[in-house]
């Protein structure tokens, strides 16, 4: 179960205010918004990067920012993520940038096998010697995601995944995430301003307005709404 | 950090790798400066002692301020401004794009990672490359006392050999060891706190640059206070 009560974060001014959900886990939580309100912020302090002025945040029945250290160590390392813009390192080969957190939380061993499995899961062959520099933008988003499910995380998070990417790379790209969120039991969390493509394996959405939870429910419930904006992102991405 | 410093061994790669970089970076403008300014001193010395003190004594004076002074400030400087910015433009363009918190997603503690074995190569390299500033100083001012003011060779050689201590070497390479600490960790922590956007590399680097060079030459006068003068 992951549980958010009164989460609130003050940046100067206010950026989430009395932030409040919950979704159980192994389901699809689509996070929408226009940008600036509040979608990579509360990412961010899910994942214990920003920390609450005030509220709870509670992942695998942890709190991320009370419970002791070992288990907040443990919870984060079920945790993969991938960040809007990969955050891959440039210095680093496809092999070095997949392989890091196992070389660094298990051991300097070779992981090989483990990084061409992974890398055929996003469906990417014999690019495990390049360098990050000599990939296309699709590439470099599915060797991101390899690099988020190496250590098999509970949680993924996707910020953002099909920004810059031009339609056809998009569309893989959610096919993939699709693929990857049906095929083995985990809770995925995807942070967006698109819907197009992602509601339809979508459990759950919560939509965000300058801070403030606009509408959280189930796809049902989101479908049948009479939210002017939501009428308008569903339009859009032409489902209605 | 302090804590971090227990990995130095398991980091040793990154640690070598860094210091290859930072003693690329900084070499030849490094070694480039100091030849002239090794010429610079050979003329204004010798114009200073003329009339008063026998020229043999030129490369003497050169050598002792080279030793004590001149060697260990210019490098820590020219580290200050040729490191502390490639430090800094680095990691606050690591931050931006979010390589840091990625870091920290998968348990891996960027201090441990980033700063420990960029402030380790900092440290450990800068005497090194202190010591080729020092040699390319005197060999500067060789040329031009020997070519230009007419000291003989064997005299300029005997004249460094004068007053020559190697406390003195270690009590400049000691205070490279601090110049090259903070010129390293200043940018480091300029960058991990950070804002976000594309100002703030340029902030950073530009405060980090401006802080170093500030604390290399504070460093320089309490360090020759605390080992040369009590």
């Amino acid at each position: 179960m992951v549980t958010i009560e009164n989460l609130i974060i003050d940046f100067d001014n206010a950026v989430l205010k009395d932030i409040s959900f919950s979704f159980p886990d192994n389901s699809v939580l689509l996070i929408i918004g226009r940008s600036g309100s509040g979608k990579t912020v509360l990412m961010k302090s899910m994942l214990g990067l920003i920390k609450p002025d005030s509220g709870n945040i509670s992942i695998m029945d942890v709190d991320i920012n009370t419970a002791p250290k070992r288990e907040i160590r443990k919870v984060k390392s079920s945790i993969g993520v991938l960040f809007q813009n990969n955050a891959l390192f440039d210095s680093m080969s496809v092999y070095e940038n997949i392989a890091l957190p196992l070389i660094y939380n298990r051991g300097n061993e070779d992981y090989s096998e483990n990084v061409i499995e992974i890398l055929e899961t996003v469906h990417l062959m014999n690019i495990s010697d390049k360098q990050i520099h000599e990939l296309s933008g699709g590439m470099m988003k599915r060797v991101a995601i390899a690099r988020a499910l190496i250590t098999e995380p509970d949680i993924i998070f996707y910020d953002e995944p099909i920004t810059g990417l031009d339609p056809i790379t998009s569309e893989t790209i959610i096919k993939l995430i699709k693929e990857l969120s049906n095929s083995e039991k985990r809770t995925t969390i995807i942070i967006t301003h698109d819907i197009k493509g992602f509601l339809d394996f979508a459990d759950f959405i919560l939509m965000l307005d300058n801070g403030n939870v606009d509408f959280f429910g189930n796809k049902n419930e989101f479908m049948k709404t009479n939210n002017e904006t939501i009428k308008k992102y569903l339009k859009s991405a032409g489902y209605i | 950090m302090i804590r971090s410093l227990k990995y130095v061994f398991k980091y040793r790669r990154i640690i070598v790798s860094d210091m290859f970089e930072f003693s690329v970076n900084t070499i030849f403008v490094l070694l480039f400066g100091a030849f002239f300014i090794g010429m610079v001193s050979s003329y204004q010395i010798a114009f200073q002692m003329r009339n008063y003190i026998p020229m043999v004594y030129l490369s003497t004076l050169i050598t002792q301020s080279v030793i004590l002074e001149i060697g260990p400030l210019l490098t820590g400087i020219a580290f200050a401004g040729r490191v502390s910015s490639s430090v800094a433009a680095e990691m606050t363009s690591m931050k931006i794009s979010d390589q840091i918190d990625a870091l920290e997603v998968m348990s891996i503690n960027p201090i441990e990672y980033l700063v420990m074995p960029k402030v380790v190569a900092g440290t450990l390299i800068i005497p090194f490359l202190t010591i080729w500033v020092e040699v390319m100083i005197i060999f500067g001012a060789f040329i031009i006392a020997v070519f230009g003011l007419n000291v003989s060779a064997s005299a300029f050689l005997e004249g460094t050999k004068t007053n020559f201590s190697m406390f003195n070497i270690f009590g400049g390479m000691i205070k490279t060891l601090f110049f090259g600490f903070f010129t390293v960790i200043i940018p480091c922590y300029f960058s991990m706190n950070a804002g976000y956007g594309s100002k703030a590399v340029g902030k950073a680097t530009t405060m980090s640059v401006v802080t170093s060079v500030i604390i290399v030459i504070m460093l320089d006068y309490l360090l020759t206070r605390l080992i040369f003068v009590w």
